[in-house]
């Protein structure tokens, strides 16, 4: 029996332990975040003072580079750093930033050295200010690039968003071949939403990209799409020429089937009216999408073909189809053999559908309180 | 009486393992537990979090059983949230108040003459009203009675979307839920549900879908539910997440892929613990078609549910999902000590046994050996006493622990008021409200055939919300 009540009073200072490690590392927090707050006065009275300084044309002192280096490279102190630069105006801050660049080429050699955690943070803070390397030189890009094979997602998400952010096209499209390479992954959503950050010319960009497209894997492809498609970039010829070759796999189809809904283009509206003639489950997703897409080409061969996919036995296709119809603005005599037809579950969905759209037409979104 | 000796013995040797086995449990689960929560908050602060703009289209479903009290506030609270692409489907399961028809009358909707169709089986509906003119699509069906596992498939069957969520009819999301649910599709590619965490609402009050000042619920019984909630089943879900163990996904606040759902059936009508039942299939069936899958916890996908405030509502709830678990725990028995399911197996599966489906019957057990021990005289009373204290106070503290570390991550404020309270509180559940509630789970079995589909009949109180 003593021996089991040893175990339990080790128990008992193993959790007390852990209290005690749970109440300290609260001080610790609470006691941080006060010193964050107490430095970060001292920290803008520097920042101030040499801003000042450079305004009357004196160049920054190698002393607050030095002192700036050494702060920095605590990851508490880069954090109170960006909230004081979110403080001054955008003018002041590249000021700045163009007389301290020279720390971050520092910075950027300590960080590589870091966790996980403070790599992502060091990429985010690239990526917020575009800082950027000096002609020449490649210190900022080629730590971005080895963040993108760190283990920490996060890391990997910071280090492309700076990249995109950056803008440099040819170190995006290095970096989209990379991905390919890596062997961690990459969403298609990780990969849109950071190809959205590029603020340049977009056009260029994507023409650049499209030179290269076979290279990059599937992935990086669709989010590639997605991201022309978002920003309407003109690319009906190469989509459609890529759809009548028939080279590309089913997932990269019914993206490139989505960008043809908003950007009308005649040639394809035939190719579309075929792949609704599809069968089988693999080729599903292609005759919903292109049976959406059909519903902005309006013309007596595409409101045939989508009655015809009324009689589909797969709902969301006859669902997609009636949708489409309805916003073609199909006539109720166009629609006659339906809605007498003897097929019930297409006329209820037609019907539904073309209510829910007139409906949806005649009474406009109102907020709710 | 050497023969009683000595089963005594054995038995009393088995207690002992048993308890230490419970506490080893719940200290590697606040352990972890803590760390991932210290974890998550450097890992905010540090940026280091997926930024996302594009949103994965969600339907949420929303069953509802005389809840006429809660609804609007509820569909209110969904329509604050902060995200672009979802809709809302509340399925009347045959109410007998007026749970669709005020929302039908609050939100202006219209009937549609909608064809459903039902992929998986489910009662009859009676009507289907909807509105396109508030910030997302609202659906509302009323159908034939037949409890919220059928009521849940119904929403799938009308859902559009290829992502559901289900909530309860009294829950308030977090403006951020959404939003944070979602988060592991974008890290991880075969995720195929992902379950968030529930706190207690009660006392609280949100502003568009915030909470304005966090407290302990003034109710002593809600209160020590805090408490119970962090140890046991907040912890616990971070623990077993490590190795994709979790075994439920509360039915307050759930993310399932569809096609998945549909594939296997989706809710079992035949259980009242559908939400345990549903999680269990997919490991099975995942498992034996080969399929790769994940199902993740989520603890910074926040839903506020109400929590039982009268004894009688608890025992309630709590021979409800006894019972559900009684029933997911026989159904898939093959679970048990089966290496080809892992960890799931030997440390889930065994844990959920012994713990919590069996705890109740082995410590009436306990119950009993100690009193016929104490008759016979073969008990060391000193032994007991300071045995239990301890067993208490360990317990005690693990809450207090991962209560605290979850207040200052996800909180950063409690009154001192409320601080001494929890302290108090959390010996009073660990050395009276367990005790209680094992009773009550015992009882399960009584009146179970009569009740098997009935919706849980709780008092409700309207949500304390601000638009």
């Amino acid at each position: 029996m003593l021996k089991i009540q040893y175990l339990i009073y080790t128990y008992m200072a193993l959790c007390a332990c852990m209290m005690i490690y749970n109440i300290a590392y609260t001080i610790y927090s609470r006691t941080t975040e006060k010193n964050i707050e107490k430095q970060k006065n001292g920290f803008i009275k520097k920042v101030k003072n040499q801003i000042s300084l450079l305004e009357s044309g004196i160049t920054l002192a190698a002393k607050h580079r030095k002192y700036l280096y050494s702060k920095l490279k605590w990851v508490h102190n880069l954090l109170i750093f960006e909230q004081i630069l979110d403080e001054q105006t955008k003018q002041i801050r590249n000021e700045y930033f163009k007389n301290i660049r020279y720390i971050f080429y520092k910075l950027a050699l300590y960080y590589q050295k870091t966790d996980g955690v403070k790599k992502a943070y060091f990429a985010y803070i690239i990526g917020k200010y575009k800082i950027e390397d000096e002609i020449g030189k490649n210190i900022l890009t080629n730590t971005l690039f080895m963040f993108l094979d760190e283990e920490t997602m996060y890391c990997r998400d910071n280090a492309l968003r700076a990249i995109i952010k950056l803008g440099n096209i040819k170190n995006i499209l290095e970096v989209l071949k990379r991905i390919k390479k890596s062997k961690y992954y990459f969403s298609v959503e990780m990969l849109y939403e950071n190809l959205l950050e590029y603020n340049k010319n977009r056009q260029i960009l994507a023409e650049k990209i499209w030179q290269e497209f076979d290279v990059f894997n599937e992935n990086t492809q669709i989010a590639i799409i997605k991201f022309i498609t978002n920003y309407k970039l003109n690319f009906s010829e190469e989509f459609y020429n890529l759809l009548e070759k028939n080279i590309v796999n089913n997932k990269i189809k019914v993206e490139i089937i989505k960008y043809f809904k908003d950007n009308i283009y005649d040639k394809v509206e035939k190719l579309l009216i075929d792949y609704t003639k599809l069968t089988g489950i693999l080729n599903r997703e292609i005759v919903i999408e292109s049976a959406r897409t059909l519903g902005s080409y309006n013309s007596v061969e595409v409101k045939e073909t989508l009655k015809d996919l009324l009689k589909r036995n797969d709902w969301d296709i006859r669902m997609t189809a009636s949708e489409s119809l309805s916003v073609l603005g199909t006539s109720y005599y166009e629609l006659a053999d339906i809605y007498n037809g003897e097929d019930n579950i297409a006329r209820r969905i037609l019907s539904y559908k073309i209510q829910n759209y007139k409906y949806t037409y005649t009474n406009p979104k109102i907020e709710v309180s | 009486m050497e023969i009683v000796k000595y089963i005594l013995m054995v038995v009393e040797v088995f207690f002992i393992i048993y308890l230490i086995g419970y506490s080893t449990f719940l200290f590697f689960s606040v352990v972890v537990g803590s760390t991932t929560l210290y974890k998550q908050k450097r890992l905010e602060k540090l940026k280091n979090k997926l930024r996302t703009n594009y949103d994965i289209p969600i339907s949420i479903i929303v069953p509802a059983h005389n809840e006429e009290i809660t609804v609007i506030d509820t569909v209110n609270s969904l329509l604050e949230l902060e995200y672009e692409k979802y809709e809302i489907i509340v399925v009347d399961d045959g109410s007998k108040d007026s749970t669709s028809s005020k929302l039908i009358e609050y939100f202006e909707m219209h009937k549609v003459n909608r064809p459903i169709e039902k992929v998986i089986k489910c009662k009859r509906e009676e009507y289907v009203y909807e509105t396109n003119s508030l910030k997302v699509p609202l659906t509302v069906v009323r159908k034939a009675n037949g409890g919220k596992s059928d009521a849940l498939n119904m929403g799938i069957n009308l859902s559009q979307y290829p992502y559901f969520i289900s909530i309860d009819a009294d829950s308030v999301l977090q403006y951020d839920s959404l939003k944070n649910i979602t988060s592991p599709f974008r890290e991880k590619e075969d995720i195929v549900a992902c379950g968030g965490l529930i706190r207690i609402s009660n006392d609280i009050e949100f502003e568009k879908g915030r909470v304005k000042k966090y407290k302990l619920p003034k109710n002593i019984l809600s209160a020590m539910q805090v408490l119970e909630y962090d140890r046991s089943f907040f912890a616990s879900k971070i623990l077993l997440d490590v190795f994709n163990g979790n075994l439920i996904i509360s039915g307050a606040f759930g993310l399932f892929k569809k096609d998945l759902v549909v594939a296997v059936g989706g809710y079992d009508a035949n259980t009242v613990g559908e939400d345990m039942e549903l999680v269990m299939k997919l490991h099975v069936f995942c498992k034996s078609h080969n399929i790769p899958y994940c199902i993740k916890y989520v603890p910074d996908a926040v839903c506020w549910s109400q929590s039982p405030e009268k004894l009688g509502d608890l025992i309630k709830q709590r021979r409800r999902w006894h019972m559900g678990l009684l029933q997911s725990m026989s159904k898939y028995r093959e679970l048990f000590l089966n290496m080809k399911f892992g960890l799931i197996s030997f440390i889930s599966y065994l844990y959920f046994l012994i713990y919590e489906l069996l705890s109740p019957f082995i410590e009436l057990t306990g119950l009993v050996v100690t009193i016929i021990s104490f008759i016979v005289g073969l008990i060391n009373i000193k032994f007991m006493i300071i045995f239990f204290l301890l067993y208490a106070t360990f317990g005690a503290l693990l809450s207090l622990t991962i209560f605290l570390a979850r207040i200052y991550v996800q909180d950063s404020k409690l009154s001192f008021l409320d601080f001494m309270k929890a302290v108090f509180l959390c010996f009073i559940e660990i050395a009276g409200l367990r005790q209680i509630m094992s009773i009550a789970r015992m009882t399960v079995f009584i009146g179970y055939k009569k009740r098997k589909l009935q919706w849980e009949d709780l008092t409700r109180k309207q949500q304390k919300l601000k638009i």
